[in-house]
């Protein structure tokens, strides 16, 4: 789960655009995270269809149900708050892995590569 | 309430147009204190997620004075992180248990028109991450840091806090119902960090002690100089609960920064911190419990990242930073899974 979704990013993007800011470090700073968004945007607009379809998939999978992703994470949710699932579950933690990778092949692929990539102070 | 969140970063302030207005209260405020220097400097700092940070410099004679002062600024939410007198209380208890820490030189009151807020001393170093775990300057400070840290963290533990009032007690129990009503609140599913907060329910830590807790100490917070560690900056996280709460969060990946591999704020080892630790406070590292604040510590950074992406969502502060940092959830999420597996 993505958030904020795509849009979201969206609409931050079009209001940072139609927002001047004074030149100075708190601009560049601004500009230099709406171009890491734009990043992100592009890399969700190519891998992003797939990676909810395989999410989807393999959810109905684990719970045993069908249902659209949200319904579905929000099932899941549920059964793990009131135990019904736990860390010991077969396949859960699998499931978390694939798609934990997956969204942050498209939020920030160096995480993965264990390259840190955490650079925000 | 809104569970304060830790400071972000590095990113600057926006500019605000009211300076020359500041500066005069400033003068004021140190006028009236008896220093009647002349304020040459003045200059907006990054910070917390609830304060202002302004460099002052003062000229009186032939010597110079520099200084931060921290308020609670408009613009910024309420309801994040500690009051800025009980910084400032926090501050002096953690000075007097031997900790460096900026000195306070005085709390503003409302005479002084400036809000909420303290004047401290500046104490000079460096607080980014990659230029202290890569700058030649820093390399016999890195080699110093882990121990440092440890009994930096061992002197904060032993701190009075009995005379601090307005320091919440968050225990872990208060910790996991928060962060489960956070989620609650956001409104969105996220199953990794649900699964963290179980598995934490299942696995608190059994007679934790009970002692004043920095909340983010680690790299980005705390100043260094060419000889390690000169001083625990952004308190405003600050509670009572367990100690080992601050050792395990110094040691998520996420606080590694550049170099994922070395436990220890991407510095040092874990036992380099744990036998300083035990050394300076005279009574062992609980291992497993520092291993249950490092789970707990990313499934908090987690839903931190969603509570700063909904100050942005929910429209309080709109900022393309904030509604970016949303999108760092699955980063210690990713780590909570791999420790999980454990």
């Amino acid at each position: 789960m993505m958030y904020p979704d795509a849009d979201g990013l969206l609409a931050a993007l079009q209001e940072f655009l139609a927002t001047p800011l004074p030149p100075g470090d708190f601009e560049r700073f601004q500009r230099r995270v709406a171009g890491n968004v734009v990043a992100i945007l592009r890399r969700e607009w190519a891998q992003g269809a797939e990676a909810a379809d395989a999410e989807r998939t393999r959810l109905a999978v684990l719970l045993g149900r069908d249902g659209d992703l949200d319904t579905l994470n929000r099932d899941l949710v549920r059964r793990i708050r009131t135990g019904e699932i736990d860390w010991t579950s077969a396949g859960l933690l699998d499931h978390l892995d694939a798609t934990l990778a997956a969204e942050l092949a498209i939020n920030n692929p160096k995480w993965i590569a264990g390259k840190g990539g955490n650079t925000n102070g | 309430m809104p569970r304060p969140a830790p400071s972000t970063g590095s990113s600057p302030r926006p500019p605000t147009s009211s300076d020359d207005d500041i500066g005069q209260r400033i003068a004021r405020a140190f006028a009236r204190r008896g220093d009647h220097g002349v304020l040459s400097g003045l200059r907006r700092l990054s910070g917390g997620a609830s304060k202002e940070s302004i460099l002052l410099t003062l000229r009186g004679g032939t010597n110079e004075r520099s200084y931060v002062l921290r308020r609670a600024a408009a613009g910024h939410d309420d309801g994040f992180g500690l009051a800025p007198d009980v910084e400032a209380a926090l501050l002096r208890a953690a000075a007097e248990a031997g900790a460096a820490v900026p000195e306070v030189a005085f709390v503003l009151d409302a005479e002084d028109g400036l809000g909420p807020g303290f004047v401290m001393h500046k104490v000079d170093g460096e607080t980014l991450a990659p230029r202290i775990q890569r700058d030649d300057a820093f390399a016999t400070a890195r080699a110093a840091l882990p121990a440092q840290l440890g009994r930096a963290l061992a002197r904060i533990h032993r701190a009075r806090i009995d005379d601090v009032a307005g320091l919440p007690e968050q225990a872990i129990d208060w910790q996991i119902a928060h962060y489960r009503a956070v989620l609650d609140r956001i409104g969105v599913a996220a199953p990794a960090l649900e699964l963290g907060l179980a598995w934490a329910a299942a696995h608190r830590p059994t007679a934790p002690r009970h002692t004043l807790v920095h909340g983010d100490f680690r790299l980005g917070n705390l100043m260094v100089d060419g000889q390690g560690l000169a001083a625990v900056l952004d308190w405003e996280l600050s509670h009572s609960g367990d100690p080992m709460e601050d050792l395990g969060w110094l040691c998520i990946r996420s606080w590694r920064f550049g170099r994922p591999d070395l436990a220890v704020a991407g510095i040092g080892m874990r036992e380099t911190l744990f036998a300083a630790y035990e050394d300076e406070a005279g009574m062992a590292v609980d291992r497993s419990a520092v291993n249950f604040w490092e789970v707990f510590g990313n499934v908090k950074w987690g839903a931190i990242c969603l509570i700063q992406a909904n100050r942005h969502v929910g429209g309080q502060t709109r900022s393309i930073e904030l509604a970016a940092i949303g999108r760092r959830m699955q980063e210690p999420a990713s780590d909570l899974v791999g420790l999980l597996r454990r």
